[in-house]
């Protein structure tokens, strides 16, 4: 039965899909699927029901015609002098002359002779005690059934009592249910046949439909692999309006990318070109056998490192926030700093307060860069304590880092960003790049940093706000 | 003093070699990790300068087994990874300097001298005047467990003063143990500093002791 295949083949596919693993499988196996579920269960369910209306139907009418003929049976019955039953006119059809013509009649009566029809023959029709009234009854009867012939018989019987007699007669007339069997099967076998090309047509349709709604992410498919093959630049087609802000995320995903992969050619020219410049001086020395070329070397090699050191921590900060929305916790990244700080610089006091669980939105890496270059910053410079508070705000956390060193003059803090920029001349390691690169990290990230006056330290104050987390 | 010094560029571990024992170093040197993890838990050094990136067994590795065994040396590591990130797990692996390439020798002879000298070690001890404690090893001051924001000058006043709880200490004396010699000594600071501390820690912290100098007395909390 077509109705019942489609079933079996949905449950068979599920396990082979789930056996692959964690695969979400094809959306338009899934819809198909669903749709060959509801089909087949509301086909079912129509044909059941249409089945049992019709053949309800068709036994009813020939039950109609078994009473019928039962009841004009009885109305030319009479009782014949002996006091035996008989008809006043011949049954009319003929099949109850015929032997084993398949419709039989049979009037019993206690003490008299059992009335049969001919087609009877030898056999005679079972006389149940169970109905004992004057309503007709219809009910199957395999009496007549062999072991190696199948006859299921119709009965309709009813009691009378005829005029002129005391007996009560069982008057049956009986019928063979081949004809009705006959009609019942050729009734489901169309109906079968009709609803599974029904079933067909509908699984198709909703296959179509699958296909046809789909269509436009096959196209999304094909014109992002053009542009990936370089044919294309972005996805300019027209999209329905579920579709549509796909496409355009992936414009400006595309757009995104590009100026990422700009800024970073742009990074990579500054640099060479930030290293041309003492390369050049360096060679210039070293083929003019200057007396200190030791000096210039030692000197210009410095410049480069301080280069490569910041576009170096620039591309970092890019290509992790490109990464991840990440978030920190300003108080571990702070404790680290300070642990680190504790144990490079002797006689520095690192003390940390405020908020503990304040968040940023910061890569922890970039968070760690910023924190250790201004605490060091503080730990060098100040007079050997330095003191971190964290505030956190509505949108910002403040990170503040004060020392008691001896400050930076208003005017001359604007220098400190520069790269490469040293107020100090006191020989302490370092590339005077700190600043540079707390600043250029925090914009990345959309923070800022500020440089005050520390009031209860007398120091230097910065004051690094980064986005809440 | 004996120096380990664990580094696998021939030309850099050379270099080090050779500069070092110019500055009176004896020095071992090992070319691989699993060479200098032999070294360093076998031999007694007063010092180890460990690059972190080494054939076989990688420095932080080589680092945190010393540690495991109780080698207690202290640790200087070098490395080109110069990020806070890589500092701050270099320092907790418990290294104990951290110097990023390229460096300047001047500097490496610098932070080898500070490590040694740092390494003979000093006892901890906390000074405590009622809700307030001062730890003399860290520099940490705590008023009701929360840090308290002091100078340097102001901390060294403070931790003088809680050295000699509960004895009049004279405006002199504390001149003399706070400032070097060429200090100007008719100036005022002391009072400042006195008014900044009661500032931060609270006005009954610091008695003046009128003509004689101050005192800080035991509080009662």
């Amino acid at each position: 039965m077509n109705e019942q295949a489609a079933p079996v083949t949905a449950a068979d596919e599920r396990p082979k899909s789930r056996a692959k693993g964690h695969r979400i499988g094809s959306l338009t196996r899934r819809m198909i699927g669903v749709a060959a579920l509801w089909i087949v269960a509301l086909l079912l369910i129509g044909g059941f029901a249409l089945d049992r209306v019709l053949t309800r139907s068709i036994v009813d009418s020939f039950d109609n015609q078994l009473a019928f003929v039962l009841n004009s049976m009885i109305a030319s019955s009479e009782i014949d002098p002996q006091g035996e039953v008989r008809f006043n006119r011949p049954p009319a059809d003929q099949r109850f002359v015929e032997p084993y013509s398949g419709l039989y009649f049979q009037i019993s009566g206690s003490g008299a002779e059992t009335f049969a029809s001919r087609s009877l023959w030898d056999r005679r029709l079972r006389v149940s005690e169970a109905h004992g009234d004057v309503k007709p009854h219809l009910y199957d009867s395999d009496e007549f059934s062999s072991h190696d012939q199948a006859e299921p018989l119709r009965i309709a019987e009813r009691d009378a009592i005829l005029p002129g007699s005391s007996v009560r007669w069982r008057f049956q007339v009986a019928q063979s249910r081949e004809t009705i069997d006959d009609q019942i099967r050729r009734l489901r076998s169309t109906l079968i046949w009709s609803f599974s090309a029904l079933g067909v047509g509908l699984l198709v349709l909703a296959a179509l439909q699958t296909f046809y709604g789909l269509w436009p992410l096959r196209r999304v498919r094909d014109e992002v692999a053009a542009i990936r093959s370089g044919d294309k630049t972005r996805i300019t087609d027209e999209f329905p309006t579920e579709i549509q802000p796909l496409t355009e995320e992936i414009n400006q995903l595309l757009a995104h990318a590009e100026a990422q992969a700009e800024e970073a050619r742009r990074h990579a020219g500054n640099l060479a070109h930030a290293l041309k410049t003492p390369l050049t001086v360096i060679t210039n020395a070293a083929t003019a056998r200057t007396p200190d070329l030791a000096d210039t070397v030692c000197r210009e090699a410095l410049v480069m490192r301080r280069q490569v050191d910041h576009h170096l921590a620039r591309a970092r900060a890019i290509g992790r926030r490109a990464a991840a929305q990440s978030r920190s916790t300003v108080w571990e990244s702070l404790e680290a700093v300070q642990r680190a700080v504790d144990r490079l610089h002797e006689g520095v006091t690192v003390d940390i307060a405020g908020n503990h669980q304040a968040q940023v939105r910061v890569e922890r890496q970039d968070l760690d860069e910023m924190l250790g270059n201004l605490v060091e910053n503080a730990a060098k410079y100040g007079g050997g304590r330095v003191f971190v508070t964290v505030e956190p705000g509505k949108q910002m956390v403040d990170i503040l880092i004060e020392d008691d060193g001896p400050g930076i003059p208003e005017e001359r803090r604007g220098e400190l960003f520069k790269r490469g920029a040293r107020l100090d001349t006191t020989g302490k390691p370092g590339t005077g790049l700190g600043l540079a690169i707390v600043r250029d990290v925090a914009e990345i990230y959309g923070g800022s940093i500020h440089l005050e006056e520390s009031e209860d330290l007398g120091g230097l104050l910065a004051r690094l706000s980064l986005p809440a987390g | 003093m004996r120096v380990l010094i664990v580094e696998d560029e021939p030309n850099l571990g050379r270099q080090l070699r050779s500069t070092l024992e110019g500055a009176g170093y004896a020095i071992d040197l090992a070319t691989d990790g699993e060479d200098g993890h032999y070294l360093g838990s076998t031999e007694s050094y007063d010092a180890v300068i460990l690059d972190l990136g080494l054939p076989e067994v990688d420095g932080l590795t080589v680092l945190d087994r010393w540690r495991k065994e109780g080698r207690k040396m202290p640790v200087l590591v070098l490395t080109a990874r110069d990020s806070w990130s890589d500092k701050v797990a270099g320092l907790d692996a418990g290294a104990d300097d951290y110097l990023a390439k390229p460096f300047q020798t001047e500097e490496l002879i610098a932070r080898l001298r500070a490590l040694i000298r740092r390494s003979s070690g000093n006892a901890s001890s906390e000074l405590i005047a009622g809700d307030i404690r001062l730890d003399t090893r860290s520099g940490k001051v705590t008023k009701a467990g929360e840090p308290v924001k002091l100078t340097a000058q102001e901390y060294k006043l403070l931790s003088y003063l809680m050295h000699h709880k509960g004895k009049v200490v004279s405006r002199t004396e504390l001149i003399e143990h706070i400032y070097d010699q060429d200090f100007d000594r008719d100036s005022n600071t002391i009072e400042v500093f006195v008014t900044r501390i009661r500032k931060k820690l609270g006005a009954d912290v610091i008695t003046t002791i009128r003509g004689l100098g101050y005192s800080l007395e035991e509080q009662v909390s």
